[in-house]
């Protein structure tokens, strides 16, 4: 026994109050490396984290399988009134169906009519949502896919729904989705019967707010907010939330995904990739000039907006 | 000398295994996001094991394995490196300061100390949240984890409790 304190009285001395100071400010200086987003720190916590991230799968099983059979008796017990409400719903959405049909063909004839270009078709991937985060601090969930998967920073992530957030870490099997009720996120959106644009902000909790709205704008309760596409990140169209309360200048979103029951997501896979040049944007959302140079579209300046060497004189001026 | 050595890793025995436990909570903790109505607000069931087990079992505890627990939440969590880390070694310094005069008083005082405690932490985490982010986090869904945890932390006193008890009942000893 007296071995043993001897022992203990060596391992609390190795951790003397230098130690103890010393790994608190470890701490401290990891979370300013942090906020100081170094890429070499973000690349070995990507790999850290997908070594991580199968023991964190593998113990979450049991808890989803008893998380599942919760609420699996709380909808038995709902039963009767949920398929009550699924009826109403099944009517009012037939009667939608064929709206939309109707809608769908005006507006593929509208398109023929304006030009207007359909962006790159998306392919979509399937992943499970394997951690969801359990703190307020900040509003993430693990999915099981990744590069391998052809996931890349910038992608949306979707449920049928709508909207759930953005991926903004991959690994080569796993990502990380930073939730649109992030303090961190900023959506850009517009109003659907209005088409006002917006910007839905994050703020930790289960709701959003409408910022950016234009003061002319008109907006009512249960109005849809949608993604509007602008900057090019966000494919344009899908549904963020519905308007649940408008306090003076104050815009709350109760978002259409019911983010605290996440199981599977879908991940909108681009074409191109979404890892942007702000260039690339400017170039396809507003290309004011001629792409030739030798067009010109004020008299004796080209394309590029120089002054031509060539005298371009008029009829009248030469006469 | 052969006991010295011999001793030396049980103690090591029991620095990996408090290392084990004390993953495994982070891990369960993290795991408990799945459930919809703790969403975003778990209870912090690594921390109530942290301070029991400093209390209790004082040796089982390393400065490494509070680190790394700590690294291990954030990664999975998305929270700044560092983060809960820091909170993990609060909780484990005023543990071990307090262990001499907490090990063998009653239940209720160890958990009044530990209200205190959380409390302290919810603000510390407000701080540094704020600093990080430029917001305070939602207030309400910190006091309900906080709530939570301080409601979940006598039952983990009590089964650690039996375990010790049981231990001292078959073992004849720690």
């Amino acid at each position: 026994m007296a071995g043993v304190s001897s022992d203990r009285k060596r391992s609390r001395k190795s951790n003397g109050p230098l130690v103890r100071v010393a790994i608190f400010f470890v701490c401290i200086a990891l979370i300013s490396l942090g906020k100081a987003d170094i890429s070499a720190m973000n690349s070995i916590r990507t790999v850290m984290t997908g070594l991580v991230m199968p023991i964190a799968d593998i113990i979450s099983v049991p808890v989803r399988a008893v998380a599942g059979m919760i609420e699996g008796m709380q909808t038995v017990a709902n039963l009767r009134e949920e398929n009550l409400r699924l009826q109403e719903d099944v009517k009012r959405l037939s009667r939608w169906r064929l709206k939309a049909e109707i809608l769908q063909t005006e507006n593929l004839q509208l398109r023929s009519v304006s030009g207007v270009i359909i962006p790159d078709a998306v392919r979509p991937v399937s992943a499970r949502v394997i951690a969801i985060n359990a703190d307020s601090f900040a509003h993430s969930v693990m999915i099981n896919a990744g590069k391998d998967e052809g996931l890349k920073k910038g992608h949306a992530v979707t449920t049928t729904d709508g909207l759930v957030g953005m991926v903004i870490d991959v690994g080569a099997r796993h990502s990380q989705v930073l939730l649109l009720t992030d303090i961190n996120a900023m959506i850009p959106v517009i109003l659907s019967s209005s088409s006002w644009p917006a910007t839905t902000v994050g703020r930790n909790s289960d709701r959003l707010d409408l910022r950016f709205l234009p003061v002319e704008a008109s907006i009512s309760i249960d109005e849809l907010v949608q993604t509007s596409g602008h900057g090019g990140i966000i494919p344009p169209g899908i549904p963020v939330g519905r308007i649940s309360s408008i306090q003076n200048n104050d815009v709350t979103i109760e978002p259409v995904v019911d983010l605290k029951r996440l199981s599977f997501v879908t991940i909108l896979v681009t074409a191109e990739d979404p890892e942007f040049s702000i260039d690339d944007i400017y170039n396809q959302a507003y290309s004011p000039l001629p792409p030739e140079e030798n067009e010109f579209t004020l008299k004796g300046l080209n394309a590029l907006g120089q002054r031509l060497e060539t005298d371009i004189t008029t009829d009248d001026e030469r006469n | 000398m052969f006991r010295l050595s011999q001793e030396s890793d049980q103690i090591l025995f029991q620095q990996v295994m408090g290392f084990i436990t004390l993953t495994f909570a982070v891990f369960v903790e993290t795991a408990l996001g799945h459930v919809s109505s703790l969403f975003g607000s778990a209870p912090k069931l690594a921390i109530c094991l942290l301070f029991i087990l400093t209390i209790k079992f004082p040796y089982t505890v390393t400065l490494i394995s509070v680190f790394s627990a700590g690294l291990i939440f954030d990664l999975i969590e998305g929270n700044p490196l560092g983060f809960t880390s820091s909170l993990y070694l609060i909780v484990y310094f005023i543990g071990e300061w307090r262990h001499i005069v907490l090990s063998d008083t009653d239940a209720g005082t160890i958990w009044s100390e530990f209200v205190l405690i959380m409390f302290g932490l919810m603000i510390y985490a407000m701080v540094i949240f704020g600093l990080y982010e430029g917001h305070l986090p939602p207030f309400s869904e910190m006091l309900f984890q906080v709530g939570l945890t301080i409601l979940i932390f006598p039952i983990l006193n009590w089964i650690i409790d039996l375990y010790r008890n049981i231990g001292l009942y078959f073992g004849g000893g720690r």
